[in-house]
């Protein structure tokens, strides 16, 4: 019995009370993980904002310099400078931000005069649909490898194995320019840059993230690879298994129902991690391909000194990280409610 | 027995399996769906990547590899993205491509008095702006004040002004507190002064934020814009010249990674596009059209020639004896570059002083030692990142040859523009590694040269340059210029290494792409469908 993992326990003995104890029990638990991961988000977010905030100010330099240029005199300098706010200290500069963001408004991006909502929710489509396209590649694909490597071993399992090492070897950016080089350039079947919005067409849509998706989920495939296989191999040899095949069941049954259900809370830990790594990874992805998303725009911010952007791109991105988190949170509760998410 | 009750019958799994069946079917028809539909996609961006990409015919995408900093023009300064602007707003004086300025809103201008202080110019009477409003000398007047009001970027550049004002119904006249004899130049595409903008946007200038209101032959589409990424425009149906307005649309697409750029010129996504040395010959090897004209020179600016090692002119032309021009020149731009010792400028250079250093380290060394540093010293430098070859590897060519004689680099690099600025204000950097792009020789004393000026941090006052600026001012007097530009080589007032080239690539279906040193670049209303 000790041998049987505590999901099919649980399964059990839902069985014996007519299914009614576990849903309960499990929307018991979602709410509370909800709920606790709401509540961690706040003093999350101030966190984040405050540390993005004082890197950037004590990075050499500031927008009014960006802005008036380096040929402008100091007076004028000092007095654009004066006009930003950014004379005050910046725990003061700090805390008007913050007083506006509660109040939805992050300000007005101080180089190119445009209201930071407006920008971000231009560009956060994007990103998100980037980021998400690239996930679910890395968990098909990635889950597909680890599954075949696990059952099937042998010649197939090392070469996984080596494609996994040679997933994380490779630089994103670099692997951009080679899908470039061949599926854009060489065999013209995606489009090298830019992007198309889902309303004007979907196929193209979709085409513009082929590539960038793909590059962007190399990495992850490899994670989700190597997670799943060794998950796999652990669950396969389980005694709760040896009991299933006892039971006459098919093969490709026992794999993908009760072994690969067993082994999926590791994998979604390592899917939660890809989940942000992918954000910072769109930074790159983003500047190959000329994706009009937040991490091209983070970047050219930072450069420019521009505060508002910067912590108005910080929130959004902890906001997601924070999202990712509740939905892995979510995941081990409906895949295992004795799992304390605390 | 317990244990048993766990596991799924063989009848219940048979019915799971069925299920399963059917939602493996029911996956299978999306997954096909979604790849058809990228497959249909990806099929019609291969018919079209022969003509010009997605777009239909008649649409145009130019590739620029960084974006304006605002679009409103007075928060702006000189810079690569001019080409955004030039489709939106139309200049007072226009540059033609081969570098010589002439009407554009202005129908005629002038300089009134002999001395280059009173410009004048008259205005065309059927021009208007993208809202509709007609383009007269009031809202000139509006807009010029307007930007020297607003203290943006490239204002120091103007000169003191002494006053704007309207003269009859179509004359506006300009009077400088001193004499400013590249007023026609500054009014062109070449600077953000005479890139006018209509009365309604200066009425609320936050909306120059994400808009434009330029008599231009085009207006910005703001939903159809993403800041920083790409901008387009559609025409302006108020344009005064419809014969120019040659496309139904023209999208500016930014693209910072020069492999991206020439990816994207051969798959047709962009149709004109602007270059870099390290895929120019990819390009050319490809069979698009690269053009390229001089537009900048590198080198070491040397902002205190007043104080320490760098006050002795020994020192200085030792400096410029111990750089291996050509080598440096090949590694960096190969043929899109020529090796100068002049500092580069569109109205002094004086041909006879490009190769006035030619490399010698040993007399290098032997000037270093009569002036009486035979042991070299440590050269305090500041240098930009950001300013691609212009940077981090033009700093280490020029730290390699200076070691070879003894003199030793302490670089500081800033990877933004503000930290940049910071180090020119500390005054404690006796050298800046430039990048400066062509700019007549009145701008280039104001600039580097006075003895108030912002890159002469030292004070060095030369009192025989000085008075050499204050006749050429007066009477912009080409060989007065370029005695200025030689008296800068002989004195060795900084260490030119190389003149660089702008890059363009032109795909097919373009014609009439035209630059010249003159004007580096070029304005899409000039271009043709092919």
């Amino acid at each position: 019995m000790t041998a049987v993992p505590a999901f099919a326990r649980d399964r059990a003995q839902a069985h014996r009370n007519g299914g009614w104890e576990l849903a309960f029990l499990s929307r018991r638990s979602v709410v509370g993980v909800v709920l606790r991961r709401v509540a961690l988000a706040v003093p999350l977010l101030v966190a984040v904002s405050g540390l993005s905030f004082v890197l950037v100010s004590v990075t050499p330099g500031d927008a009014a310099r960006q802005i008036v240029g380096v040929n402008a005199s100091q007076a004028t300098y000092l007095s654009v400078r004066k006009e930003l706010g950014l004379n005050l200290p910046v725990y003061t500069q700090y805390w008007h931000w913050l007083t506006h963001a509660i109040h939805g408004d992050l300000g007005t991006s101080l180089l190119t005069g445009q209201a930071v909502g407006q920008t971000i929710s231009s560009r956060l489509p994007v990103t998100i649909a980037l980021v998400g396209v690239a996930l679910l590649v890395s968990l098909v694909v990635g889950v597909a490898l680890g599954v075949a490597s696990a059952v099937r071993g042998g010649v197939l399992g090392r070469a996984i194995d080596a494609f996994a090492l040679l997933g994380f070897a490779f630089p994103v950016f670099w692997v951009g320019a080679i899908l470039i080089a061949v599926f854009a350039v060489k065999l013209r079947w995606f489009p090298a840059s830019g992007y198309v919005p889902i309303s004007e067409s979907v196929g193209q849509w979709l085409s513009s993230f082929a590539l960038p998706a793909l590059a962007l989920s190399l990495g992850g495939i490899a994670a989700m690879a190597k997670q799943t296989r060794e998950s796999m191999l652990d669950v396969l040899g389980s005694e709760y298994i040896r009991m299933v095949r006892a039971s006459g069941l098919a093969p490709s049954s026992i794999v993908l129902r009760h072994a690969l259900k067993n082994a999926a809370a590791p994998v979604l830990t390592v899917l939660g991690v890809q989940a942000v790594g992918l954000l910072g990874g769109t930074i790159l992805v983003e500047n190959v391909f000329a994706l009009p998303g937040l991490g091209s725009l983070v970047v050219s911010a930072t450069l420019g000194h521009d505060l508002p952007v910067v912590e108005g791109v910080a929130v959004v991105f902890t906001l997601i990280v924070v999202a990712v988190n509740l939905a892995i949170d979510i995941g081990y509760t409906l895949l295992n409610p004795r799992i304390d998410t605390r | 027995m317990k244990t048993r009750s766990t596991l799924p019958s063989p009848r219940r799994e048979r019915r799971r399996r069925r299920t399963q069946r059917a939602t493996t079917r029911v996956a299978t028809l999306v997954l096909w769906g979604a790849l058809c539909a990228v497959g249909a996609s990806a099929c019609g961006n291969t018919a079209k990547a022969g003509s010009a990409g997605s777009q239909s015919k008649g649409d145009l995408t130019i590739g620029i590899n960084g974006p304006p900093v605002n679009l409103n023009p007075a928060k702006d300064g000189i810079n690569y993205a001019s080409i955004v602007r030039t489709l939106a707003d139309a200049t007072i004086t226009h540059v033609n491509s081969d570098g010589t300025i002439g009407p554009g809103l202005a129908l005629s201008f002038r300089y009134v008095d002999a001395d280059h202080r009173i410009f004048q110019f008259t205005l065309r009477s059927d021009a208007r702006f993208s809202d509709g409003s007609p383009v007269t000398p009031a809202a000139v007047k509006a807009w010029l004040e307007y930007y020297l009001h607003v203290g943006g970027p490239a204002v120091g550049d103007i000169g003191q002004v002494r006053s704007i004002s309207t003269l009859g119904t179509r004359t506006v006249e300009i009077q400088m507190v001193k004499p400013n004899p590249i007023l026609p130049r500054m009014l062109s595409e070449l600077y953000t002064w005479g890139q006018v903008q209509g009365p309604k946007a200066l009425a609320n200038p936050a909306i120059l934020a994400t808009n434009t209101d330029g008599a231009g032959p085009y207006k910005l589409d703001p939903g159809a814009s993403v800041t920083g990424d790409h901008y387009t425009f559609v025409p302006n149906p108020y344009y005064y010249s419809h014969s120019v307005v040659r496309y139904s649309q023209i999208t500016v697409k930014v693209i910072t990674d020069p492999s991206s750029m020439l990816a994207a010129v051969r798959t047709g996504e962009v149709n004109v596009a602007m270059g870099d040395p390290s895929t120019a010959a990819a390009a050319s090897s490809a069979g698009f059209s690269v053009i390229s004209a001089p537009d900048a020179w590198s080198g070491l600016l040397l902002t205190n020639r007043a104080s320490g090692p760098l006050a002795k002119l020994a020192v200085r032309q030792a400096l410029n004896y111990a750089i291996n021009r050509d080598q440096i020149t090949q590694a960096l731009v190969q043929k899109y570059g020529t090796p100068s010792s002049e500092v580069a400028t569109p109205d002094a250079i004086n041909p006879q002083y490009v190769n006035y250093y030619a490399y010698d380290p040993s007399k290098a060394r032997a000037l270093l030692t009569q002036a009486g540093y035979s042991h070299g010293f440590t050269l305090k430098v500041s240098e930009g990142t950001f300013f691609g070859f212009a940077g981090t590897p033009l700093t280490q060519a020029i730290a390699q040859n200076f070691q070879a004689i003894g003199v030793r680099l302490d670089i500081t690099s800033e990877p933004t523009l503000g930290g940049l600025g910071k180090d020119l204000f500390s005054g404690t950097y006796p050298a800046f590694v430039a990048y400066y792009s062509f700019q007549p020789m009145w701008f280039f004393y104001a600039d580097t040269l006075a003895p108030k000026a912002l890159w002469n941090t030292g004070h060095a006052d030369e009192p025989t340059l000085d008075a050499l600026y204050q006749q050429a001012a007066a009477s912009n007097s080409l060989k007065l210029w370029q005695q200025m530009s030689a008296l800068t080589v002989t004195q060795a007032d900084f260490v030119p290494v190389v003149e660089s080239d702008q890059i363009y690539y032109i795909g097919k279906g373009v014609g009439g792409v035209n630059i010249s040193p003159g004007d580096p670049y070029p304005i899409p209303s000039q271009w043709t469908p092919q």
